[in-house]
């Protein structure tokens, strides 16, 4: 148990949940020859492979009993919820579904959908982006951290003011630097990977460098390395973010889809039986 | 708004014995034992003070059991009246009446579910008000189910008045090597090792006596376990005992060294590579860095703890083949805070051991392959004292999603209160926690006043009482991992329980992971991992799987 | 080793310092558990004896030089923040929020139905009707189909637990409107929706059924119509002789290209008897007098059905005194000594049958025979009825147009012994008497008194009479081509044979007929077999006896066109699921819905 699971734990379940839609897609078919109607069951057991997924909330707050690890639930999170995308389609024949709470139910499945996906993809390629910093920031510290970062800039630049009585430097902190330290900066380049903060921070320090009194290069070694700190927790607090606000958007749309699911499986047992 | 206030708590607070009559007092005060002690006592801490509220007098029939084999207790005890065996042959824990460590019902922690709050670290005030009944430890109340098959079926040793015994797993935070039970109706003076801890280090004969007896009584107890020597015939075990020396390095109080210098601080060497050994060290307690290279390309390849032999492969490879082996160390083996170190020379060896002994595993090929990046890991984790744990949280970076789902796990099964923080250095893609690692040295129960943080009986995990914790943080500034946090305790409408006679001083109370005991299942927070990311390792096997 | 109580350390907590939300150093203290700000004042001053100490932590400077105020309050304050909720508070109220959300839009969607969208389109609608339900549920809406549609909540839910669908067995409402045999068919399928599904759009096809759903069921499979369909029936499709017989080889090849025959033939080959523009599952003959009248109509009038014939007498049966004045004879006539019949006959077989005579017996029949004749001279044709009645024919039928004037003065010619001096035969037909007979000579083709009687002769199935009067020289002709078989009864099959019923197999000759102008593509599956006999089918009465005298059709055929790689060759495009199926007129219109009601329907 000392080796971390890897992403791959991902694929046998995916790929033994895939099967078994390709199973139900198998019986559907039967079904259909014999002049039955399998939207039925489909239904219900696309209800099953919808439940599925919500019980891992419901297992977060039982942590206190011994309901199995969190990562077993996770991987038959995910790979339900892969098979919940085939048995939609199976179930309605299609992708888009006529009739305005099915369409509601299709839209609100196709965001969670997303986000799930967008989800899983942050959770397998963020955290290495962000071992690779070589540092680590708790997300919850890095206003302070950055308030540190821009006193201890500020100061440097006062140092170097008053030391050389010349403007160069506090002049171009304000203009530039200083929307900088204000708060973590270039949040989706670095999400995406980009290196659009790198490049910013380069150019600027060139540019101090060039103009700035050699004898204080002690100063201006101490504010460079600010602001590569603050590229690297610029970095944190973008993916970090990510990490943690994306189920922001996912665990309210699924709430909302059982209440309608629920509407569903009301309605159509009231119309159709 | 009027603070919630209780009376603060103090060193003796909880007696040991808060019942204890002036007859025992004075017996106790009597005996040769505590009247010829002549040391120098502070004023806030009399010789009577430690009798009174750090001894008792505990009384047992024919057949109790005073310690069981295996138990982590810390208390001594002297010999009053009475007679009692020490059993040397092993005894079953079920014989023993071995008590499990109380398991929440599904009931109760269902329950749970409602009590948590999310105001920090609440506290039951009324309980407190009673604790100067509690004690850390349960009474000792079972004893053997059959005393007659006990005395004639067992190989036992007897002790008479005046015995003392028990000082050794007290001091020196190991279990208890046997069990001792009462062979007819007997008193004993029970002194807890805080109050053991104090006359030693005020007085000086009781101090010479129990070194003295800590080397005899501990070391043939411990040959007798290594590997090298159990399969020795018991006359030729004596021989070795007889000619073993005993050796220590380093200070009992490391920690306050580290603590101040980290990874620089005093380590002093036990031997050089490169040097001739005269005999073959056994590591009885502590650790040590085993390292390779010198100055700055000193690498460190491993590092020993106990049980654990220094030299020896060197040595048989020599008696074996003394024509090619080459007679000289391969690694320095230096000591990381305390050692206790045994050594066995070289004659004792070729005459009784090597015989007899299965040859040694050569670890230098398994060594050779590693890079100076593997090392790095190691040289890492020993310089931060990583290898005491047995329960270090061990986070992989790589494959952690920072959703702090661990932490909410830990709150959620200790009230709303997490009792570790998801912080600490990286390395690599590895990064240890902020949680008690549970140590082989648990130095944090150094210097507890009241007893409060103790090693749990059956699982080994150590853990604070709540109820006996006075708050004087000597556990958290112990600890050399910073894993042992004060909080200020509130009520349940949210205010700062304060002290009572008008300081305006917060109680506070020390927290630390407790391992979940009782939960089933394991600890919470392994559990609660989405990605499997966090588990609680032995550094030992972690280090290996890691960089192997 | 502070207290933990920032949301860093404490992820469930549920708030968050609001410094920390402004990018400003967020305090050590963290909110208070009531969300209100925590960190107001640097410290918590401790009292010493009588005098309060600073204990601010080195982190923030160490103690302060100010120092507390004597009533222990700390002097560096500075204003509150106002915390915000954490992530996971901020989740759990957006996560409440959505749930109420979709609950709200449920319900307005739910109650009022139709928001915004013209045509009535109710918000439970699952999609728009077929075009032929639309009009259907004008008036009463969704509850046509759907029972609980308008009922209250309670009602509802109670619904979703019990089976409430439109085609559900217990109350089915397709068939309100919809007639299925249900009983007889061989296709029992589960329900309507098996196969129909509704609200799929206006021109949404009624169903769509693949060969592998036949298959499913049929054990001979049926993989595609060349591969795997089963042989046609041997004979296929000529299963039973035709009503007529019509030797189509003969007439083809040698009586219209006869030089005699050929200005009455018809011209052109198949389509000029067989009317294309009736073409459906057969192609039906023109009527007689459109195409055989030019060569058989004169055949008709040449046999007359001989009602009566007067047979030899023994004696004389009457006592013709009586009759003088009736039939204004002579008196003279009556005066002769000896009896010599003037007709030396046997009684005709079907006077024989009718009367129950013995046609051997001449004494026995001779006193039937003057009665008669007795009773035609004095009633006329009701001589005949009370017989024909007792043998269950009709005499409106039969004996139409028969005249009492003819009847009397032929009986009373016969009761004298005399022949009758009968003027010449009717040229248009009807019933006449001759010399010594009452016939009736056919009109024209399909006279009804000449079909009455062949009809009325077939039905006493007398051998008797069935041998020698239902014959090809019979009489009218008649049967020189319509054939006379024998199913529960024997009977002359007037009507051209109807194809059997085949309720789930049809073929319409109409789009196979104009594939390259009528008539000509018609041997491509009716081709002729000349080598048979075709009168010979008509030897016995069991019409499925039968060789025609066209080959019969094979799969073969069909298959030139139909086929995997060709035309059309789905099971349906020939079979069908349903066999007859139709509405109830309940449907068409609202008065005719209440009168369907009142009677009781």
């Amino acid at each position: 148990m000392t080796v971390a699971p890897t992403r791959k734990r991902f694929m046998l379940p995916i790929v033994i949940f895939v099967l078994l839609c390709g199973g139900v897609w198998f019986w559907a078919q039967n079904v259909e020859t014999v002049l039955g109607d399998p939207t039925w069951i489909l239904g219900w057991i696309l209800t099953a492979s919808v439940i599925l997924p919500s019980f891992f909330n419901l297992r977060k707050r039982l942590i206190a009993f011994n309901f199995g690890s969190a990562s077993v639930w996770l991987t038959l999170h995910v790979a339900s919820g892969i098979a919940a995308i085939i048995l939609f389609v199976l179930h309605t024949d299609g992708i888009w579904p006529t009739g305005i709470y099915e369409q509601l139910m299709a839209t609100l499945f196709a965001a969670i959908t997303l986000t799930g996906l967008c989800g899983l993809w942050t959770q397998l390629v963020l955290p290495r982006r962000l071992t690779e910093t070589g540092h680590e920031y708790v997300y919850e510290k890095i206003p302070g951290t950055v308030a540190d970062l821009r006193d201890a800039a500020r100061q440097a630049v006062k140092t170097y003011t008053e030391a050389t009585g010349s403007e160069l430097l506090s002049h171009h902190y304000e203009k530039s630097l200083d929307w900088y330290f204000a708060r973590p900066r270039f949040f989706w380049n670095n999400v995406f990977g980009g290196n659009a903060a790198w490049a910013w921070a380069n150019a600027h320090m060139i540019a101090i460098r060039r103009f700035a009194d050699p004898l204080q290069s002690a100063t201006i070694d101490s504010i460079e390395n600010l602001v590569s700190t603050k590229v690297v927790v610029d970095q944190h607090y973008a993916c970090q973010s990510v990490l943690k606000r994306w189920l922001l958007a996912h665990v309210p749309l699924s709430t909302a889809f059982l209440v309608v699911v629920a509407w569903h499986i009301v309605i159509v047992h009231v119309y159709a039986s | 708004m009027d603070a919630a206030t209780i009376d603060k708590p103090k060193r003796w607070d909880t007696a040991f014995d808060p019942d204890m009559s002036d007859a025992d007092f004075d017996l106790m005060m009597a005996r040769s034992e505590i009247a010829e002690v002549d040391g120098r006592f502070p004023d806030s801490l009399p010789l009577e003070g430690i009798v009174r509220n750090d001894m008792r007098l505990v009384r047992y029939q024919r057949g109790d059991i005073i310690v069981r084999e295996g138990d982590y207790g810390s208390s001594a005890f002297i010999l009053v009246e009475g007679e009692v065996q020490i059993a040397k042959t092993t005894i079953p824990l079920s014989e023993l009446g071995g008590d499990g460590t109380e398991r929440q019902g599904f009931v109760q922690r269902l329950g749970n579910l409602f009590r948590n709050t999310s105001v920090p670290e609440v506290r039951d005030v009324d309980a407190y008000k009673q604790r100067a009944s509690a004690s850390g430890d349960r009474p000792l109340g079972t004893a053997l189910p059959d005393v007659e098959r006990a005395m004639s079926e067992l190989s036992l040793i007897p002790l008479s008045e005046g015995a003392f015994f028990g000082e050794l797993a007290a001091l020196g935070r190991t279990p208890r090597v046997a069990t001792i039970f009462a062979s007819t109706d007997s008193t004993l003076m029970e002194i807890r090792w805080q109050g053991l801890r104090d006359i030693m280090k005020f007085d000086e004969g009781w101090r010479k006596r129990i070194d003295k007896t800590y080397r005899e009584a501990a070391l043939e107890a411990y040959l007798r376990q290594t590997d090298i020597l159990k399969n020795l015939p018991p006359d030729q075990a004596q021989h070795v005992t007889d000619h073993c020396l005993f050796e220590t390095y380093g200070s009992f109080d490391w920690h306050h060294d580290f603590n101040r210098k980290g990874g620089q601080a005093n380590e002093p060497v036990i031997a050089h590579e490169g040097d001739y050994p005269d005999g073959v060290l056994l590591i009885r307690a502590g650790f040590a860095r085993l390292a390779t290279g010198k100055g700055h390309e000193r690498r460190t390849v491993s590092y020993l703890g106990a049980g654990d032999v220094f030299g020896l492969s060197e040595l048989f490879d020599v008696w074996r083949y003394p024509d090619t082996a080459d007679h000289r160390l391969s690694y320095t083996l230096s000591a990381l805070g305390y050692v206790d170190v045994i050594r066995i020379p070289v004659d004792v060896l070729k005459r009784f051991v090597f015989e007899t002994m299965t040859p040694p595993e050569d670890h230098g090929i398994k060594l050779a392959h590693r890079s100076a990046a593997d090392d790095l890991l190691m040289e890492w984790a020993v310089d931060n004292r990583y290898m005491n744990g047995t329960k270090t949280m061990v986070i992989d970076l790589n494959s952690c999603v920072r959703c702090d789902d661990c932490v909410s796990a830990c709150a959620a099964t200790h009230g709303g209160d997490p009792r570790f923080r998801r912080e600490g250095e990286p390395f690599g893609t590895w990064m240890v926690a902020n949680a008690c690692m549970h140590c082989k040295d648990p130095v944090c129960m150094v210097g507890c006043p009241t007893g409060a943080i103790r090693r749990d009986r059956e699982s080994g995990s150590v853990v604070i009482n709540d109820l006996t914790c006075i708050g004087c943080a000597t556990c958290a500034n112990s600890c050399p991992y910073d894993n042992i946090t004060m909080v200020s305790i509130r009520d349940l409408a949210g205010r700062t329980i304060l002290d009572e006679n008008g300081s305006g001083q917060p109680i506070m109370k020390a927290t630390k992971c407790d391992l979940c005991t009782g939960r089933p299942g394991g600890p919470a927070c392994v559990q609660a991992c989405p990605n499997g990311s966090l588990s609680r390792v032995d550094f030992r096997d972690f280090h290996v799987e890691a960089s192997s | 080793m502070s207290a933990p109580t920032n949301s860093y350390n404490r992820p469930n907590a549920p708030h968050v310092c609001g410094r920390a939300r402004l990018w400003q150093k967020p305090c050590q203290m963290g909110p208070k558990p009531d969300g209100s700000c925590g960190g107001t004042s640097s410290c918590m001053p401790q009292k010493q004896g009588d005098r309060w100490r600073c204990r601010r932590s080195d982190a923030l400077g160490g103690p302060c030089t100010e120092g507390p105020l004597p009533d222990g309050t700390c002097t560096h304050t500075r204003p509150p923040c106002s915390p915000g909720p954490s992530l996971r508070a901020r989740r759990q109220r957006l996560t409440t929020a959505a749930a109420f959300l979709a609950i709200g839009i449920l319900f307005a969607f739910g109650m009022a139905g139709g928001i915004g969208v013209d045509d009535g389109y109710a918000s439970r609608d699952p999609g728009p009707l077929r075009a032929a339900h639309t009009s259907v549920m004008d008036d009463k809406g969704c509850k046509s189909c759907h029972a609980p549609h308008g009922e209250d909540a309670t009602g509802f839910l109670l619904a979703a637990f019990s089976n409430t669908a439109p085609d559900a067995v217990a109350n089915n409402k397709c068939l309100d409107c919809h007639v299925f045999d249900t009983l007889n068919t061989p296709h029992k399928a589960n329900t309507c929706a098996s196969c129909h599904s509704e609200h799929q759009g206006h021109d949404m096809p009624v169903s769509s059924m693949t060969d592998n759903q036949c298959n499913a069921c049929h054990k001979k499979k049926v993989s595609s119509f060349s591969n795997d369909h089963p042989p046609f029936a041997k004979a296929y499709p000529h299963d039973r002789r035709t009503t007529i017989n019509f030797d189509h080889t003969k007439h083809l090849d040698d009586y219209f290209k006869d030089q005699r025959y050929a200005e009455n033939a018809p011209e052109g080959s198949c389509i000029s008897c067989h009317d294309v523009s009736q073409a459906s599952r057969a192609v039906p003959v023109r009527s007689f007098d459109q195409v055989c009248a030019n060569c058989h109509v004169d055949q008709i009038p040449r046999r007359d059905l001989v009602l009566f014939e007067m047979p030899e007498l023994a004696h004389n049966p009457i006592d013709t005194e009586e009759l003088i004045d009736v039939c204004r004879a002579n008196p003279e006539l009556t005066q002769e000594s000896e009896f010599y019949s003037v007709s030396t006959e046997i009684p005709n077989k079907l006077a024989t049958l009718l009367f129950e005579m013995d046609a051997n017996d001449i004494e026995g029949y001779t006193p039937a025979i003057g009665d008669i004749l007795l009773q035609a001279i004095e009633d006329g044709p009701t001589a005949f009825e009370t017989a024909i009645k007792d043998w269950d024919g009709n005499p409106a039928r039969l004996l139409a147009g028969l005249s009492r004037e003819v009847i009397r003065q032929a009986s009373c010619a016969w009761a004298f012994n005399s022949e009758y001096d009968a003027p010449a035969p009717p040229d248009h037909g009807g019933w006449y008497a001759d010399e010594l007979s009452l016939r009736y000579k056919a009109t024209s083709h399909g006279d009804p008194v000449m079909k009455a009687w062949l009809s009325f002769i077939a039905q006493l199935e007398e051998d008797d009479l069935t041998e020698t009067l239902l014959t090809k020289d019979g009489p009218g002709a008649c049967l020189a081509c319509h054939a006379v078989s024998q199913a529960d009864f024997l009977n002359v099959e007037w009507s051209p044979a109807p194809r059997p019923e085949t309720a789930n197999f049809s073929y319409d000759h109409g789009p196979h007929i104009n594939l390259l102008g009528p008539g000509s593509q018609c041997e491509t599956c009716h081709s002729l077999d000349k080598t048979i006999n075709y009168g010979a089918n008509f030897t016995s009465y069991d019409p499925t006896v039968y060789a025609s005298g066209f080959k019969s059709m094979t799969l073969a055929t069909c298959k030139e066109c139909h086929g995997e790689t060709k035309l059309a060759s789905g099971c349906q495009t020939c079979h069908s699921y349903h066999g007859e199926s139709g509405f109830k007129s309940r449907q068409f219109s609202e008065a005719a819905g209440d009168v369907n009601k009142k009677q009781g329907e």
